[in-house]
Order: structure tokens, then C-alpha cells, then sequence
């Protein structure tokens, strides 16, 4: 069973559509990455994972039933902004999850704001971007949640604490927790998460596991000494998936024969010719790019 | 989340009690200046009718030596305080609006959350009206007069009634103000004005301007607690609290509690459908 099950969700505010028929799962013990521009429905998608919007149609469980408060005992939330009360301390906050939570752990709380420096006489008002971010990832580690939604967890953070929260990550999927998070640093993604997803536009354009996709294509890259030629020939070849010139460079996305791909561009005779392998940053510009084509993977 | 309304209804009581403790302490010190006369306890009979005109403590002890004060005039001060401590306090669902990211992600259901918020604000509101009868016996008690007042048992029907005026004002807030994100402490500026200049339209005669218009500013008047407090403070009140009749009917008290609920109810269905 997967801890988080959306199918179908569609949500329409007026007529604007913000999330169009995206179906997601998330299992035990494993992080998502959920990537995509400004926009693309992410935070849509999280409102009504968590009811806090209706979906205008679709079904959405978290261990296997309709969310409900209940389920809040052992989902916890971070938002992207923080939606703390800025004239209570952080113990205040922590009394309130204390007494809101029958799974909260206050020595796991005690050792989190260790990590996280933070001061728990000081009032929410007074505390950074970060250091309220840090507050909100305190609050939802400290109850050892069996299913996390994040959204920028890391946001303000500085690196070593994004390095900390990244860490929480992973070792709460260890344990056992379901993750589902978004962040714009496609490098945190890449370092905790098993799977993304990627939305545009309402839409989920990509899904896969991480080091699948990372396999399944290869980037030629070119260096011309003018600007690069235009390769009509190589565009329409059923090697390759996507060109893009960029000046001086060309960099062909290779489905497979890349080498061969390689040899032929050699022909043309650019300062240099790399074979790649592909980033996760490569995986996400493909799909959000304009010529991408929607469920890819 | 019951926690921070408590700690949010404490604090408000907290700067009520103290601005109200501050009046009162300042009335107290300035009784020694003050010039006291029979008719500020006695409604309908002057000083000069009664002979009696006094200045300080002294004189004010032995005034109230000789009259008796309706103990449920002070009853229907501390209410009238009570249901302004009562807006103070109307906008708090609209106030969690900036936190429904926290406030909703808990596992406590939104019509608890309302109904726990209307609960802790409730017994802040009575509890404002205990303190302010209290601060009102304080200078009584200085002067050692409190066995000159006479309670009556139409004390018990004012205290229904100002807080069922109380709980209406802050539950027709609560119903307009729930889905505000901001701007909520504004909206209950505004009632003041509203039904205040709603209050004094109640009498505008029909002759000039019209049937129509009177009809609805009586009909918009049912809701307006301006109008049910004008009530408890009608003329002449002191004079027959303990024989004439009450101060506002039965039928204005069930009308209050009535509207006081419904709002509520309203509030707490709009919540429940609220989109983040």
C-alpha cells in the first residue's frame, strides 16, 4: 500500500485549471521529488493532498484512506511560507504540538532545535526566514511522522542546515516515512529523493525513479568555434530527443547511440565533443522545456 | 491549538482588566477632589431637590450612608463592558487566517477548532464582565458601603441579557469576518460606526424619509447591539429596577441568544468550507 495515493486529481479555481488530472503515489519508506516551474501546480497539488483545498475532481489517500483530521496524527506539513504565530516563543509552539500530538517526542524535539540553534524563548516575530522554516521542520520531525509533505524545506536555510534537513530526509525515509517534497535547488532533489515528479502547467510531465531517467538518455555536447550549425537531419532521428543550440553550443539529448551521435557530430567539425551522462537538472529543463513531450517518462 | 487561544484570550482579559483597573484607580485617587452630589446615585431626584451636595471622600462615605445604590446598575455597566470586550475579541477566526497552513495540518477537526476558539473567547467574555463588576465594587469596598447596595433579582435577567448582547455583536463579526485574511480588527471598527449611526436612525420619522426606509432600518436594527444596549440603558432605568418593568423584554433576550447563535453557526459552516 502507498502512503500517498493521488489519482486523477484535477482542481479548477473559476476557470483557470491549476492542476489537471495528476495521479501520484508515494511509497513507504521512499522520498518524491516534486519538481517544476513557478506556477506548475505544485502547491495546488499539496493543498488538497492536505484538504486544506476541495479537489474539483480525483481521489487522494494517505495510508490507504480519505484524509481526514485524524490523519494529521501522523502526517506532518512544513509550508513553503511560514504560517507560525509571530507573538508566541518556539516553547509555545512546541507545548502546542505537545499537546496536539500523542506521538511527540520532546527529547527528539530538544535534539532538533540543537541541531537547528535555535532558541526557544525567542518569539516567532523575531526569528529569521530560515530559522522559522527550521522551526516548522522541528514541529514535524518531533512527532516521528510516518508520512512527510514538504514544500522548500530547506528555503533560508543556510548550506549546512540545508545539508541537516536533507539528512532528516532521508533518515525519516529510512525509518520507515513516506516523503513527498518540492524545492526549486534541483541539487537537494537529487540528493534525497528515489523518484521525482515533474509538473507543468497543471500537468505531470515527467515521473520516474531518479537513477532510470539519469540511464535512459545521454547528452552529446558540442563546443563550435562560431555558432553552432543548425543539424535538421539529427533532429528528426529517432536517436535523438531534443536538440537545443545555445550559441556556441549544441547539445543533443541521445535516447541511445550516443557514440555513434557523437561521431556524426565530430563531422562537423566543433572544438569539442563530450558524451554526458545526464543530470537531474538536464531530466527537469527537458521536461519543463516547450518542445517537451507531456508523460515522457 | 487550544493552548494559543488560551494564551490569546488570557492576554486579552490581561489589557482589559488593566485599562479597566487604571480607570478605576484613577477615579479612586481623584475621589478626594471630586465634588459629590446625591443625584449621581439617585436617578430622577437633583441635589438640589434632595439638599445634599458633597465634596471628598468624607462626604461622598456619608452620602452613602444615607441611600441605597441598585446593585444592578453597576451589573449592567460591567455587562456593556463585556460585550465591548466582546468586539475585541470578534475578529479571532479571521486572525488565524494567516496560520490556516499550521492551524488546519492538525489532527483536530476545523468545527472543534472554531467551536474551541468560541469556547476560550466565551469565557473570556464573562469572565471580562466578572472583572469589571469587580473593579466597580472596588471603590464601594474602600469606602466601606458595600452593604448599601441592594441586589435584586433582575440582576440575573440583565447579566442574561447584556451578554446575549455581547455574544451577538461578537457572533455577527465572527460570521462577516471569518474568510478576511486581513482586516478583520478594521471590520469591527466599522460595526461601531455602522450600528451606532444605524441606532440613531431607529427614530428618523416616516414623514421624512419614507415608510420604506424606516421599515429597513428597523429591520436592520434587530441585529444591532447598539440598539439592545440602549435598552439596558434606558431612561428612567434606576428608578423602577426594582418595581417597574424590566429593562428589554423576554423576547429581546431570546432574540439576542437567538441571532448570537446563528451567526456562530454560520461561522463555524463557513470555516468548515473555507479554502486555503
Amino acid at each position: 500500500m502507498n502512503a500517498i495515493d493521488i489519482a486523477h486529481l484535477t482542481k479548477r479555481y473559476g476557470t483557470q485549471l491549476a492542476v489537471d488530472d495528476l495521479s501520484l503515489d508515494v511509497a513507504d519508506g521512499s522520498v518524491c521529488g516534486l519538481l517544476g516551474p513557478n506556477g506548475a501546480g505544485k502547491s495546488t497539488t499539496f493543498k488538497c493532498l492536505l484538504a486544506l483545498a476541495q479537489p474539483t475532481s480525483g481521489a487522494i489517500a494517505v495510508a490507504g484512506a480519505a484524509v481526514t483530521p485524524k490523519t494529521f496524527d501522523y502526517l506532518a506539513y512544513v509550508p513553503e511560507m511560514s504560517a507560525l504565530y509571530e507573538n508566541f516563543t518556539v516553547a509555545q509552539h512546541l507545548e502546542v504540538t505537545r499537546r496536539s500530538y500523542a506521538a511527540y517526542d520532546p527529547a527528539r524535539a530538544a535534539e532538533l532545535a540543537a541541531t537547528f540553534k535555535l532558541d526557544s524563548k525567542k518569539r516567532i516575530g523575531k526569528l529569521s526566514k530560515g530559522q522559522r522554516t527550521a522551526v516548522a521542520l522541528v514541529l514535524a520531525f518531533s512527532i516521528r511522522p510516518r508520512v512527510l509533505v514538504l514544500d522548500e524545506p530547506a528555503s533560508g536555510l543556510d548550506p549546512i542546515l540545508q545539508r541537516a534537513v536533507l539528512d532528516l530526509i532521508i533518515d525519516a525515509a529510512a525509518g520507515g516515512a513516506a516523503v513527498l517534497f518540492s524545492s526549486h535547488q534541483i541539487g537537494q532533489v537529487e540528493r534525497a529523493a528515489d523518484t521525482i515528479a515533474v509538473m507543468r502547467g497543471g500537468r505531470l510531465v515527467l515521473r520516474g525513479d531518479i537513477d532510470t531517467l539519469k540511464g535512459d538518455e545521454k547528452v552529446v555536447e558540442a563546443i563550435f568555434s562560431s555558432d553552432a550549425p543548425s543539424v535538421n537531419g539529427l533532429a528528426s532521428d529517432a536517436r535523438v530527443r531534443r536538440v537545443e543550440r545555445n550559441g556556441r553550443i549544441l547539445r543533443l539529448h541521445v535516447r541511445s547511440d550516443a557514440d555513434g551521435v557523437a561521431r556524426e557530430i565530430q563531422a562537423l567539425a566543433p572544438r569539442t565533443v563530450d558524451v554526458l551522462d545526464l543530470t537531474l537538472e538536464d531530466i527537469f529543463l527537458g521536461a519543463v522545456s516547450d518542445d517537451a513531450v507531456p508523460g515522457g517518462a | 491549538m487550544y493552548y494559543f487561544y488560551y494564551l490569546r484570550a488570557r492576554k486579552r482579559l490581561i489589557v482589559f482588566s488593566s485599562i479597566l483597573g487604571a480607570i478605576v484607580l484613577l477615579n479612586i485617587a481623584l475621589l478626594p477632589f471630586s465634588h459629590v452630589g446625591q443625584s449621581d446615585f439617585t436617578v430622577g431626584v437633583s441635589s438640589h431637590e434632595s439638599g445634599y451636595s458633597f465634596g471628598g471622600i468624607a462626604q461622598l462615605h456619608r452620602l452613602l450612608q444615607t441611600i441605597r445604590i441598585p446593585f444592578v446598575i453597576l451589573v449592567t455597566i460591567a455587562v456593556a463592558l463585556a460585550a465591548i470586550f466582546g468586539t475585541a475579541a470578534a475578529a479571532s477566526l479571521s486572525g488565524q487566517n494567516r496560520h490556516l497552513h499550521f492551524e488546519l495540518t492538525r489532527p483536530t477537526s476545523r468545527r472543534r477548532l472554531a467551536l474551541t476558539t468560541f469556547g476560550m473567547d466565551a469565557v473570556a467574555i464573562a469572565a471580562s464582565s466578572v472583572v469589571a463588576l469587580v473593579l466597580l465594587l472596588v471603590p464601594f469596598a474602600i469606602l466601606g458601603s458595600l452593604d448599601r447596595l441592594d441586589f435584586s433579582p433582575e440582576s440575573f435577567f440583565v447579566v442574561a441579557f447584556g451578554l446575549g448582547i455581547a455574544f451577538m455583536w461578537y457572533g455577527l463579526l465572527q460570521a462577516v469576518t471569518v474568510r478576511m485574511r486581513g482586516g478583520g480588527g478594521a471590520a469591527v471598527g466599522i460595526s461601531w460606526a455602522v450600528f451606532v449611526t444605524l441606532s440613531a436612525m431607529h427614530n428618523l420619522p416616516a414623514s421624512i424619509v419614507g415608510e420604506p426606509v424606516v421599515w429597513i432600518i428597523h429591520a436592520l436594527n434587530i441585529f444591532n447591539p447598539i440598539v439592545y444596549l440602549g435598552k439596558l440603558f434606558a431612561p428612567g432605568y434606576g428608578a423602577h429596577v426594582t418595581s417597574g418593568p424590566l429593562p428589554g423584554s423576554i423576547e429581546n433576550l431570546i432574540t439576542v441568544w437567538i441571532i448570537a447563535l446563528v451567526a456562530l453557526a454560520i461561522a463555524v459552516v463557513q470555516r468548515e468550507r473555507m479554502e486555503v
